[in-house]
Parts: structure tokens; sequence; C-alpha cells
């Protein structure tokens, strides 16, 4: 069953056009993310779906029933704010209890409904407090079960992450992802962050300009990033431009700016001569003291500069054709390589996506 | 070079000095309200403890027979309760007035700086002036009896000059300044998110209003009336002008006794019962409304 369906949504803010097109499909207990930079529509997508902002153009179904004109109060769903927006002049139970109240539950069974969400978000007897007198990521979970206690069909949640530290945000994710399993509600999940994307959702939608540019898997999306503007958005990676000089049968060569060649796996939807740009991910280029034995490319090159991260270090490396690539390795026992270290580094073949080039 | 070698060590003298830095910030406008406020308060309050004698003549003699008139004769007590009401009947009319201006001028999305400027164009004009122009436009030949006869809607002028509510139209008119941008500015600061949160949540527009920006912006509400409330009750100038006799408030009793009765020692004690009178009202509504507590109690 589809919970939330987007049918060629369009949205401008007088001439500025905020959403464009967009048409998606979330299926029910989904857990999708809409990924991209600040700006990029994502926020302003969940506000339409919310029913904050009226689509100029299109239509949005909730459970198969079109709801485009409907108020946000008639839409069977729940939204959970950036910056929480609890009630700051009523306590926990009055908060939680708020849309219980307009849902027309009966004042014994609201008082159940918020002792059970309570134990669900690890808050249990929290009952009298007011925001003011928690914490951070207390109030990020009175925020959710206030969100989650009216039962809605789809929780819209909007970077609800953003606001905690790192150690807390770490936490939180695991919780929210477990929270969703538990409750089999569909999430819709805003955030800018690739990283919480990829680790929480079942599909991620990734938006640039307005549009989606890609709705997959994470590992779809990490993996076979369908343009330059995905590849980027997500992970770690260097693009090394240059164009086709030769398309055998199992592998196509590519001639770098540089005047290096490539080997990659054979891209059929490109032709000889097409400007492409492949892309290599940071973490897929290893390092070698000697002229590797491996399938593949292999080049003689030397550290640039190295940056100790603590689980990995990332190095920028200069080739003899001047090119440069970032790898990231896994810290190990041996001591990080210095800067001018002469190194082999070497990729294989598979881990070359070659992308459409920009002009 | 040594008078910037000088500076710099000044500066740094100074901020290890939090006593000499706050006295030398505050101590100023401290001063001033000391020389000009509290001392003159002092000074009434010492007289109204003094002796009067017939022709205006003031005696340094304890007596507590100013305050034993004051509270024996029933009309002072009407006065007060009069002034009250006036100012009460201000503030809820200028209440009624601003909350729904305030409220679309914070509402807007850029906010309203030009038409917050228009709110306080009048002050450009002496009180007085602006005053004086009520009389015009209430007096029995004056623009609303025009109007209203001219539309029909009355056939003989109905008298509101030197009427208590020529007062309160008039106060009211000047009161909402000081109504409107605290409100306004209440408003303003709460966060959007939180109606729409209550509307996600299931509740309509006008249930959104009342159960989040309406308590959220009591402390602008509770400003407004407060000031509103004081500037009514005590004001002098309105009453003398559009209230005509027996619309006497408190300050034109009190100014009566002082300039025309020349009875320093009982205008004095009036003042001081006016004072403490407002004072505990203004108290009492503000335990009343509590609102420090509306967030609940600090960690």
């Amino acid at each position: 069953m589809i919970d939330v369906e987007l049918r060629s949504i369009t949205k401008k803010f007088g001439p500025v056009v905020a959403v464009e097109d967009v048409s998606l499909q979330v299926r029910q207990g989904e857990f999708l993310t809409l990924l991209g930079p600040s700006g990029c529509g994502k926020t302003t997508t969940m506000r339409l779906i919310a029913g904050l902002e009226a689509p100029t153009s299109g239509e949005i179904l909730i459970r198969e029933e079109p709801v485009t004109d409907l108020p946000p109060y008639h839409r069977n769903l729940s939204l959970m704010f950036q910056n929480y927006a609890l009630f700051p002049h009523k306590n926990v139970f009055d908060n939680i209890a708020f849309g219980l109240k307009y849902h027309k539950v009966p004042s014994e069974e609201r008082k159940q409904r918020v002792k059970e969400i309570l134990a669900l978000v690890h808050l249990p007897g929290m009952e009298s407090r007011y925001p003011r007198q928690l914490s951070g990521g207390q109030q990020q979970r009175i925020a959710l079960a206030r969100a989650l206690v009216v039962k809605p069909a789809v929780l819209l949640l909007d970077e609800p992450l953003s606001n905690l530290d790192l150690k807390m945000r770490e936490k939180m994710r695991v919780e929210l992802k477990q929270i969703q399993e538990q409750v089999g509600i569909t999430f819709i999940f805003v955030t800018h962050d690739q990283q919480e994307a990829l680790m929480l959702s079942d599909r991620v939608a990734v938006m640039d300009g307005g549009k989606i540019v890609q709705v997959g898997t994470p590992r779809e999306v990490y993996e076979r990033p369908r343009s330059r503007f995905v590849a980027e958005f997500v992970g770690q990676s260097n693009f090394l431009e240059g164009h086709i000089v030769d398309t055998r049968s199992s592998e196509t060569e590519i001639e770098l700016a540089s005047g290096l060649h490539l080997s990659v796996p054979a891209a059929p939807h490109l032709t000889k001569g097409s400007k492409v740009a492949v892309q290599v991910r940071a973490e897929r280029v290893r390092i070698y003291p000697e002229r590797p034995l491996v399938r593949g490319q292999g080049f003689a090159a030397s550290v640039e500069r190295m940056l100790y991260v603590g689980d990995t270090i990332q190095y920028l490396l200069q080739l003899e054709s001047h090119d440069l690539l970032m790898a990231t390795c896994p810290t190990t026992s041996a001591p990080p390589l210095d800067r001018g270290a002469a190194v082999w580094i070497g990729f294989e073949s598979e881990d070359c996506l070659v992308l459409p080039g920009d002009g | 070079m040594t008078t910037n070698a000088a500076r710099p060590s000044l500066m740094q003298w100074l901020r290890g000095q939090p006593l000499v830095r706050g006295v030398l910030l505050v101590g100023p406008a401290a001063a001033w309200l000391f020389l000009f406020l509290v001392v003159p308060m002092v000074l009434v309050l010492v007289y109204s403890f003094w002796t009067y004698r017939l022709g205006g003549v003031m005696e340094p003699t304890f007596t507590l027979e100013n305050y034993a008139r004051l509270l024996s004769q029933p009309v002072y007590g009407r006065i007060l309760w009069h002034s009250f009401s006036v100012g009460l009947q201000t503030t809820v009319l200028a209440l009624l007035l601003s909350y729904p201006t305030a409220y679309y001028l914070a509402r807007r999305p850029s906010g309203s700086p030009l038409l917050i400027f228009l709110i306080l164009v009048p002050f450009w004009t002496s009180y007085l002036i602006r005053i004086f122009s009520w009389m015009l436009i209430l007096m029995e030949r004056g623009v609303l009896n025009s109007v209203l006869l001219g539309l029909g809607i009355i056939s003989q002028p109905v008298r509101l000059l030197f009427t208590p509510l020529a007062v309160v139209i008039g106060m009211t008119y000047s009161a909402l300044p000081f109504m409107i941008l605290p409100i306004y500015s209440v408003i303003r600061g709460i966060n959007p998110d939180l109606v729409q949160a209550a509307k996600t949540l299931g509740a309509n527009d006008l249930q959104a209003f009342v159960e989040v920006t309406l308590p959220l912006s009591m402390p602008g509400v509770m400003a407004g009336s407060v000031i509103v409330f004081i500037q009514g009750a005590g004001n002098f100038l309105a009453p003398a002008i559009l209230g005509g006799t027996g619309a006497d408030l408190m300050a034109n009793v009190i100014a009566n006794r002082f300039l025309d009765a020349f009875n320093w020692p009982f205008g004095s004690a009036l003042s001081i019962i006016f004072l403490v009178a407002m004072m505990v009202f203004v108290l009492v509504v503000r335990k009343w409304a509590a609102l420090e507590s509306i967030y609940g109690p600090r960690k």
C-alpha cells in the first residue's frame, strides 16, 4: 500500500521555483529520507505533504485519498520540527495529550496513551515536567512522543537530529530507527546529513534544485549514483575528468585531461569522444609501498597532505601526471605516511564509475 | 605613545573592578532618578504628615489629620474608584483594539517596520494638542456629530464632550501605541512552528490561536495593560480637557488641592494614598496573572 503519493508537485514562491515537478511514492511502513543541501526544496516538499504550504500545481495523496486541499489537521499525519516546537507553556503531559484531545480521545484513555508513549521513548514518569526543565535530547524524545501518540499514517521529521551534539545524535539515530520499526509508521525524514540518510533509510530521495534527482536504497544511491551531483553529495569521491578514447566490448578506455589513461567498466550509453567524469571513492583508493600487482590501475604518486581523522587517515596524493587524488585509509599500527613520501596507488576498474561530463 | 600605552591599562584596570564599572555605568541615571524622583517623593511623604493652616501655610508639625480627613470623607473613595474604573475601561478598550492590530502586524512575514513607524507618528505632536483635537471631534457641532447627522444616523447632536466617555475615548486613542507595541513584539517572538505544530496535531486555526498564541502573548498583554492602566488612572490632561466638571480623576483632584486650595499637606496625603493604591492594585494583578510561571517552575 502506498501511504504518501506526490504527483507532479510544483511549488513557486513568487518567481522562485522551490519544488519542481516532484513525483514520489512512499510505501506503508517505509523510512524514506529526502536528502539534499540547504535550499534544494526538501523542507518545502515536506511542508507541502504536511499541508503547511499549498502546491502551485500537482496532487498529494495520503493513503490513496487526495488531500491537496485539506488543511494540516485533516491529513492524518504528524510533524516533528527541527527545533521540536514543544509548547513551552504546557507540561509534558499536555504537550503529548494535545493531539489526543483534538482527535477526540476520551480523557481516561489519554492518560494511558501518554504513559505508554513515554515508556516507548524511555522517559516514563515525566508527565509534569515543563519543556524548559528538559535537556535537548529529552525534548527531542517528547517531540517524537507527541507526534507518534496520535498514531498518524505518516510521520514527517524535519532535520530532527541536527540540534543535538554528536554523541547524542548517534544515540538518537539508533533509537529513532528502533522506534520506527516498533511502531511501523511511515517516516519521511528530511536531512542534509548523508550519513544519517544512509544509516536510517529504507530508501533515499536525493534532491537538488527543487527536483528529485535519484531515488533508491542507500546502497543504490551510494554505489550507483546517477549523476555527478549525487556522487558528489553522498560520500567522498575523486572526480577525474576526461573523454572516451576507446570502447571495447568489456572495458572502456578514457583519457584524462592530464594525458593519463584509465580503463573502466564498459559504459554502453556513452560513445567515443564523450566528455566524462570518472568517480573513484576515496575509500577505494589503496596505497602501496611498491608497484602493486593488481588488476586495474596502478600509479606512482607522492603524498601532498595528510589528515589524521582517528579511525581513518585521509591522504591527498599527487600522481606523476599532476592529477590529485583523495584516499581514505583505515588507521593501522604503522605510522602515517609523511608529506612527500613516494608511494604507489591503485584501484580496481570496478571501483570506477563513469558519469556524464559537465559540458 | 604614552597615551596609547595608558589607555589599555585603564580599561584593563576597569575590567578587574566590577564595582567601579557598575557605578560608572549606572551611576548617572541613578543619580538623576534619585534627585528628581526619590527626593520629591520623600518630600511629598514628609509634607503629608505636616499641618495645614488656613491661607496656604504649611507647618512642620506632625499630624495624621490629613489622612484621617481623607479616609473619613467618602468622596475621595469615589474619586479613587472612578479613576480606577476609567483606567480599566481605557485598558480594556485599548486591548480590544490593539490585539488584532498587533497580531496582524506581527504575523506579516517581513515584520512591519513602516506600519509600526506610522503607529508612532502621533508622538510627533504634543499630547496636549492631540487631546485638544479630540475636542474638535467630540463637541456638539464637531466632526463626529456632523458626520452622524449627515448620514441620518442621529437626528439630534449627541452630547459627547465633557462626559466620562469622552475621557475614555481620548485616553484610549493615546494608549494604542503603548498597547500595540509590547503585544506586537511578544507575538513576533513566538515561534511560528508552535502554531503549525498545533495544526498538524489536529487543532484548527482558532483552536491553535487559543491554545498557543494567546497564552504565549500574555506577557505582552500584561506589559501593555499595566502601562495603559497607570497612564489612564493617573491621567490629568484628558479628564481636565475632555471631561468637563465632575469628571475629575485623582490627578485633577490632587492638582486642585496643590494649586487652587494651596493645601499641600492634604494634596500630598492624597498623592501617597493614590500611589499606594495603584501599586497594590498592579502588584495584585501581576501576582494573580502569575506570568512568570507560564513556562513552569525553574529547573
